[in-house]
């Protein structure tokens, strides 16, 4: 599978994840949404430079404890207040927020988590 | 149902001599079912054969992998076959958890509706329940994921927990069938499941956290060994005891037989029996509910009824297996304001949990980690004599910091281990 940015042929697998993460470029993460049928706006992108920043210092993607710990920080005053955060980052990718950022960030797919038990 | 020999091998595409033995035996077996049913589902003979070929070669062909519903972050345990080529129909055999009403009790119509739905997209096996307390529902591709979720959906139905989340209450049928239930456990659950939803749907923990609620020390909902948060139902005060259902009892079994099952298999030895009267030492009585079992006509839970809320209970990852302790000792669970006092404690604890837990970390563990002192005073909660882990077995106790001092006030020697400073290393340059 491929996708053509600005003339230039890039492979992605079958859900849509960069072969090559040096492909990556903000057209690319546009073509990659239009095909999730997701509207980029500022807040999409401001949380892919996010997930690419951290994963160029961690080496693993921020997970939604990450995101919402340090990116929501404390909201109101109960603990599942903080909830809020969460809510608005489906809002923004309905799907799944952490791997739909991956994927628009060109990062690998994460991994499943523990399902067991 | 009924084991049917001619149903052995009537589907010609199974060969499995090896789960072919698990038929055997008075018991009803699931490869008897399965075979039947593989008649109907042909991804179910290749699930047999699959299953065979584990069998045989003592190896696991699933991969995980994930997949979620529109708005969900879990509910779907999606499982990919490494087998694809040979069994074409596992290349995805994915489950779908679906919250059970609480105490598992459904309606035999709500039970018809759940299986249709799970017949129509997938392969038709219900398992009820797995330890998280979910119905779950096998054998959905990519696709017909989408469309049972949609319909179970529509239908009432909503997806459990999986991953790092609250996952699925579970909890005994309580108030609703039982005696010695202490206090509502399915409005309990109810109550919490409605609450903490989103914690349900959309992962953000460090780890799984799970509740269960069992109305009393019996625990049926296995609470105490298998849930991060164990509530108990309990009672303080006296329990209730009718004297005259005593007599009787003693009449009718003879007095050998209370002492022997009764009297000397108390825990605490706090029951007695003179004449034809039970005397109990309420102050002792640790609430094990062991008499209760056995003279459930004459000895009933105390009238001042609420619940201990424990913590703590895993399997094996970072520390070995542990079981729950107490966190808090008592607590009413009737009205409103008690209700959002329960919530409120969980916020806490979660909260604190959260901010400094370690990634896979369980709250057993991460109290282990911390010491429960940290814990207790990160979370607000008074501590207690009572939030014991085991009982001590010596009964010398070194308070240090309550040593008297040497007769001429100060302390001049302290144990060397104290005394001795850590060792720096000067830099050579």
């Amino acid at each position: 599978m491929s996708i053509e940015v600005n003339g230039k042929v890039i492979e992605i697998d079958e859900e849509g994840y960069l072969v090559d993460r040096e492909d990556w470029s903000e057209d690319v993460s546009e073509a990659i949404a239009n095909r999730d049928g997701i509207d980029l706006k500022d807040e999409h992108m401001g949380l892919v430079d996010y997930f690419r920043d951290y994963y160029e210092e961690h080496q693993v993607h921020p997970t939604m404890h990450v995101l919402v710990q340090r990116l929501g920080g404390k909201i109101g005053e109960k603990f599942h207040e903080h909830k809020e955060y969460e809510k608005f980052l489906y809002m923004l990718f309905p799907t799944d927020p952490v791997s739909e950022l991956c994927k628009l960030a060109g990062l690998p797919k994460p991994l499943p988590s523990e399902h067991d038990g | 149902m009924a084991k049917k020999e001619d149903d052995k091998g009537t589907n010609p595409g199974l060969n499995t001599p090896l789960l072919d033995q698990l038929e055997g035996g008075p018991w009803p077996s699931f490869v008897s079912d399965l075979k039947q049913w593989s008649e109907t589902k042909p991804q179910v003979a290749q699930l047999l054969n699959q299953l065979e070929e584990s069998y045989e070669n003592r190896w696991n062909y699933w991969t995980g992998t994930v997949l979620n519903v529109s708005g969900y972050g879990g509910g779907v345990i999606a499982r990919l076959s490494d087998k694809a080529e040979k069994y074409p129909d596992l290349a995805e055999f994915h489950t779908i958890r679906v919250i059970p009403p609480p105490g598992f009790v459904y309606s035999t119509e709500r039970l018809r509706n759940l299986a249709d739905i799970c017949e129509k997209h997938g392969a038709g096996i219900l398992q009820l329940h797995g330890l998280t307390g979910d119905a779950l529902a096998l054998g959905f591709d990519n696709e017909s994921t989408f469309a049972a979720a949609e319909e179970l959906m529509a239908n009432g139905w909503d997806l459990g927990g999986s991953g790092a989340a609250l996952r699925s209450l579970q909890c005994c049928v309580g108030q609703a069938r039982c005696e010695m239930a202490c206090f509502d456990t399915m409005k309990t659950t109810r109550f919490l499941t409605n609450h903490y939803i989103d914690f349900l749907h959309r992962p953000e923990f460090m780890y799984k956290f799970k509740i269960k609620i069992s109305g009393c020390a019996n625990d049926c909902a296995n609470a105490m060994i298998g849930s991060d948060m164990p509530i108990m139902g309990t009672w303080r005060g006296p329990m209730q005891i009718d004297q005259e259902k005593v007599a009787e009892y003693i009449e009718e079994k003879g007095i050998e037989h209370v002492i022997d099952n009764v009297i000397t298999r108390c825990p605490t030895r706090c029951i007695s029996v003179k004449g034809k009267q039970l005397l109990v030492d309420d102050e002792n009585c640790v609430r094990c509910m062991h008499c209760i079992n056995v003279m459930h006509k004459a000895l009933k839970p105390g009238k001042d009824q609420g619940v201990t809320i424990c913590l703590g209970a895993k399997r094996t990852l970072k520390i070995g297996d542990t079981m729950s302790s107490v966190i808090v000792p008592f607590l009413k669970l009737d009205s409103e304001k008690d209700f959002e006092n329960l919530t409120d404690l969980i916020d806490r604890m979660w909260e604190f949990w959260n901010d400094n837990g370690m990634d896979h970390e369980r709250i057993g563990e991460f109290i282990a980690r911390v010491g429960l002192g940290t814990f207790l005073e990160g979370c607000g909660i008074e501590p207690d004599p009572r939030m014991v882990q085991s009982t001590r077995t010596s009964p010398y106790i070194n308070f240090e910091e309550l040593a008297p001092g040497n007769f001429e006030g100060e302390r001049t020697q302290q144990p060397k281990a104290w005394n001795r400073e850590p060792e720096t290393r000067e830099s050579t340059s």
